[in-house]
């Protein structure tokens, strides 16, 4: 295992390679910031171009490619509010709010410190634990896996504070409802009332970027505060600063450690992933800060903005261990990387693990020098990257809505795509003036059909009994877990409602 | 009117009638002919979530009334500017309504200018620049680099003869 | 900011000018050469199973210089049909267009999910193939096909039967293929769907499943990791990449089934062009550049052409036809 370390290291750090690496991080990070080519079409779209090269340095500038594509979708989430890919979203959630108090430069290099703290610590426990942690990601059964999406949904609690708890559940709600539409489990066509164009579903980049980018863009329209350039004028200084007191650090420090382990095991499962990690980082930082700082949440929290991002990058570390080790691809971000390290003819599983760990740990170490190039080149660009902002408002604009709508086109290729998502950001317009939040509707979009999926599978599997809830152990208590996370706030408020003789702890 | 001014009365309500038609359409959902026993079919968690939908839609029209929650919606819009974020709207129907018509270079190109327009932009010389150099960027970017395919356009194909 | 962008402005009206001379040169390169080009047409999204035999085509066809420029153009929606729909549509400017489709265009035309059905089209060739796979666990107590369906036929809630897509498309009724042919009521099958083929497996592996129905290539992929046995596939014969599986045949079954890929030109294609097309694709077989992608890929040819091709594609919707009536699935 030394030896292919060692060997790994040396590959990894030619000058050649560096200089792919190099190349990979910078082109990702561009490439990834257009919405609609996140990390599984930026590789896609780079393995015609690395056909010529040595398979090492291709697999190496894939690598760099990969995690630029990440940060660099961190990026478009942070600075205006576009999530390309699901993990993206809860980064939106606390570091546009930040970004829009003038702190791009720090929301950006929140970002790059959580990433880089994540991916080190997957990169650690991956050394250290491989052979064990395959058995771990073969764990999980589908009720398993209903259960875990049943604890993301309780990252809606963040979004529920003063009197929003029924209009959070009513997001949800309806998220989990546009999750149902196109072909079920069972091959019904469901709410496509006969027309093709919604057999595939509503697509997720479609939904996160009408919810999200669109309706934010035009929110500012609305209330004509980019028009007046005072405010951003002011901030301009600071807008690329990316200093972190020693405060805030201490602030961060734990959330990230925290997030970096719950990250890591979420990504070893198959079935779940960064998204989920995400959601559960977030979730779990809001419930364990203490009061005051509960309320940042949503509204620019440092640790809010860390955990997901943490936990996301984590997870995709993660998320080589059944890759790596079984040769199954846990998601379609991995999937593209097997079709990667296929075309060089690198077939990853147990078998290359045992007969050639050079080649596997060449390009776990190739992996990982990539997140360490990222930081490297990202935190000088950072100021750079995040004067984006100082653009006019009225340049500004129409530029966001031009390339929301690029992405969503880039996957599809389908103009009719593009009047679907006009029409559901004009929704989500009325929705934000009304005062609802939209955050738990994508997220209960997300979750919906994995949530649908495992259920069903887990009741077919158990012939239509529940008895799973209780009989399997990891279910039981994940569940335990869940209803703990609900039922504490809820005790807590009645009891302190008590002492303030204030009963209803939906009027508070 | 004044009783619909309310945000969480009128979303409650808007809620409460798409779960209605959702749930219409959600009773009346094909079931799959080849596992007639089966427990949980493709309606079971639609119709939950409908009536979930519905139920949680009363309890906030309840308090929207009991309890005055909900600011007034009048109150909320006061000073919006409407106007540049209608025609916005409409520019970005135009744009994917066109795009097959004009093509991706053309389209794209007129859709910044109209955008950087409405939002009170009038320096014609710097739109141009602007709108012209993000889009040749993002077409060389995407086809020459990527390999990717944007529609040049009927009208293109019109002028230059079938390119297939 | 004004003064910076006005500076902006000049500094990029030069570079600006010039880019345009350059683009409008390139839109027109493009029609100069249309003879030796050929414009792919994949039904899904960059980086699919559809996308990547398309761009692997066409760049052996371009490497080996059977045509000069291939171009590619993902147009996804509605499972596939919104692409037919835009080649029967513009059928009359898709000269050069050669649109990919597998075995599943004739699956969703029968359950009525497709407008269109392959008739629309002209068909061309096949060029790669994939057979069904059943596949268990190494420690599995499963050691032929035959013991799976003796363990069916004592209990069929028993067997749990993972598959990487939703009830009545391809892995099920590949699996329902192999049990009707088996003389048990394939109806009694519980078949569990999972998202993607990966899922599946790591289901099968979790042991919540007991058998996986999926894709060859995938399943030969896995079981060189030695995590996983391979019971039986659908070819007609035993395959030389992988002289040790039997196939269903052998062990008794008449199951065979084969999940091809191939190309359709636009509808009303004149017939100087479809031959054309089919010369092209027989030439490609006998070029290393394509046999250098097909090694990377793990693809097995498949090569139908001609009159051959049109009979193929009729079987095989006629079996299809017969198994999803007598699953209920068709009336």
């Amino acid at each position: 295992m030394i030896d292919g370390i060692l060997t790994g290291l040396q590959t990894a750090f030619s000058p050649i390679n560096l200089l792919m690496v190099f190349v990979g991080c910078f082109a990702g990070t561009f490439i990834g910031m257009l919405p609609g080519l996140g990390p599984v079409s930026a590789i896609a779209l780079m393995i015609p171009i690395t056909y010529g090269l040595d398979p090492a340095s291709g697999l190496i500038l894939i690598a760099g490619v990969y995690y630029g594509a990440i940060f660099g979708g961190s990026t478009s989430a942070i600075l205006i509010n576009a999530p390309g890919v699901s993990g993206a979203v809860a980064t939106a959630f606390d570091g546009y709010p930040l970004a829009q108090r003038g702190q791009a430069g720090k929301a950006l290099a929140i970002a790059a410190y959580g990433s880089f703290a994540g991916g080190t610590v997957g990169a650690i426990l991956l050394l250290v634990f491989v052979p064990f942690l395959a058995k771990v990601s073969l764990s999980f059964q589908s009720a398993d896996y209903f259960a875990l999406m049943l604890f993301g949904c309780t990252a809606v609690a963040a979004f529920s504070g003063k009197g929003q708890v029924v209009k959070a559940i009513l997001m949800t709600l309806l998220g989990l409802m546009l999750a149902t539409v196109g072909e079920d489990p069972s091959g019904i066509q469901r709410f496509t009332f006969g027309n093709a164009d919604f057999y595939d579903g509503i697509s997720f980049l479609l939904l996160s970027m009408a919810t999200f980018a669109l309706a934010e863009a035009l929110i500012v329209v609305l209330r004509g505060s980019g028009g007046s350039a005072t405010a951003s004028d002011l901030e301009k200084d600071k807008l690329g600063s990316m200093k972190l007191s020693s405060d805030e650090v201490r602030d961060i420090a734990p959330a990230v450690g925290r997030s970096s382990i719950l990250g890591f095991f979420v990504g070893i499962l198959p079935g779940a992933g960064a998204t989920i990690a995400s959601f559960l980082a977030y979730g779990m930082e809001r419930n364990a800060a203490p009061g005051d700082k509960k309320e940042e949440f949503g509204d620019g929290s440092h640790r809010g903005l860390a955990a997901p991002e943490t936990a996301n990058n984590a997870a995709s570390t993660g998320s080589f261990v059944p890759l790596l080790t079984l040769g199954i691809p846990g998601s379609a971000t991995t999937a593209v990387m097997l079709g990667a390290l296929l075309s060089y003819g690198v077939q990853p599983g147990p078998r290359r693990y045992i007969d050639s760990p050079a080649v596997f740990w060449s390009v776990i170490i190739s992996m990982y020098v990539g997140n360490i190039i990222l930081l490297v080149l990202n935190l000088p660009l950072i100021p750079y990257i995040s004067k984006l902002l100082s653009v006019p408002r009225q340049l500004l604009t129409p530029i966001i809505l031009f390339f929301s709508l690029m992405g969503v086109y880039l996957v599809s290729f389908n103009t009719i795509d593009l009047s679907m998502m006009v029409a559901i950001g004009a929704i989500a317009v009325v929705i934000r003036i009304l005062d609802y939040p939209l955050a738990p509707l994508l997220l209960g979009f997300i979750l919906g059909g994995m949530l649908e999926d495992n259920l069903r599978r887990a009741l077919l599997i158990w012939d239509g009994s529940f008895a799973f809830l209780w009989q399997r152990p990891i279910t039981a208590t994940i569940m335990v877990i869940t209803l703990l996370t609900l039922l504490i706030p809820v005790i807590g408020s009645l009891r302190d409602g008590r002492r303030a003789r204030h009963p209803d702890p939906f009027m508070e | 009117m004044r009783i619909l001014d309310n945000k969480d009365r009128v979303g409650g309500l808007l809620i409460l009638a798409f779960a209605v038609a959702y749930l219409r359409y959600a009773l009346v959902l094909p079931l799959d002919p080849t596992d007639p026993n089966a427990s949980f079919t493709s309606r079971t968690l639609p119709v939950g979530l409908a009536v979930a939908s519905i139920v949680f839609a009363l309890v906030q029209l309840a308090m929207s009334f009991r309890g005055g929650s909900g600011g007034s919606i009048r109150e909320a819009v006061r000073g919006y500017r409407w106007r540049p974020m209608l025609l916005l709207l409409v520019l970005m129907l135009g744009y994917s309504l066109m795009f097959q018509t004009l093509g991706f270079l053309v389209s794209s190109f007129t859709f910044l200018l109209l955008g950087f327009f409405i939002m009170g932009e009038r320096r014609i010389i710097l739109s141009v620049v602007v709108a012209g150099g993000l889009v040749t960027l993002l077409w060389a970017l995407l086809t020459q680099a990527f390999g990717l395919f944007l529609d040049p356009g009927d009208l293109m194909r019109a002028i230059v003869g079938s390119a297939g | 900011m004004k003064q910076r962008g006005l500076q902006w402005t000049a500094s990029r009206l030069a570079r600006f000018a010039g880019t345009v001379c350059l683009l409008l040169c390139l839109a027109f390169s493009g029609s100069v050469s249309a003879a030796d080009r050929v414009h792919f047409l994949i039904p899904g999204g960059a980086g699919g199973g559809w996308d990547s035999t398309a761009r692997g085509v066409g760049e052996a066809l371009a490497r080996s210089g059977l045509v000069e420029v291939a171009s590619y153009e993902n147009l996804s929606g509605g499972g596939g049909s919104r692409a037919m729909a835009h080649l029967i549509e513009t059928a009359d400017r898709q000269t050069n267009t050669l649109m990919i489709s597998s075995s599943p265009i004739i699956l969703r035309s029968l359950r009525n999910l497709y407008p269109q059905s392959y008739r629309d089209l002209t068909p061309v060739a096949s060029v790669v193939v994939d057979y069904g796979a059943f596949v268990v666990r190494v420690d599995s107590p499963y050691e032929s096909w035959q013991d799976v369906i003796d363990d069916f036929s004592a209990n069929p809630r028993g067997v749990n039967i993972a598959g990487g897509s939703s009830r009545a498309s391809m892995d099920h009724i590949v699996a329902a293929l192999a049990f009707q042919k088996s003389g048990v009521d394939a109806r009694q099958m519980k078949y569990i769907p999972y998202n993607a083929g990966g899922h599946a497996m790591v289901g099968l592996l979790s042991g919540e499943t007991q058998l996986l129905s999926t894709g060859l290539s995938e399943a030969i992929a896995l079981a060189d990791q030695g995590e996983v046995r391979i019971l039986a596939m659908t070819a007609p014969d035993r395959l030389e990449r992988v002289p040790d599986v039997p196939t269903l045949v052998e062990q008794g079954v008449p199951a065979v089934f084969s999940n091809w890929r191939g190309f359709f030109a636009a509808p009303g294609a004149s017939a100087a062009q479809i031959q054309q097309f089919r010369a092209t694709l027989s030439a490609l077989f006998e070029t290393d550049a394509w046999r250098t992608i097909r090694e990377l890929r793990g693809w097995t040819d498949f090569h139908v052409t001609g009159d051959a091709f049109d009979t193929f594609l009729d079987q095989q919707e006629q079996d299809m036809a017969v198994l999803l009536r007598e699953l209920g699935l068709l009336e």
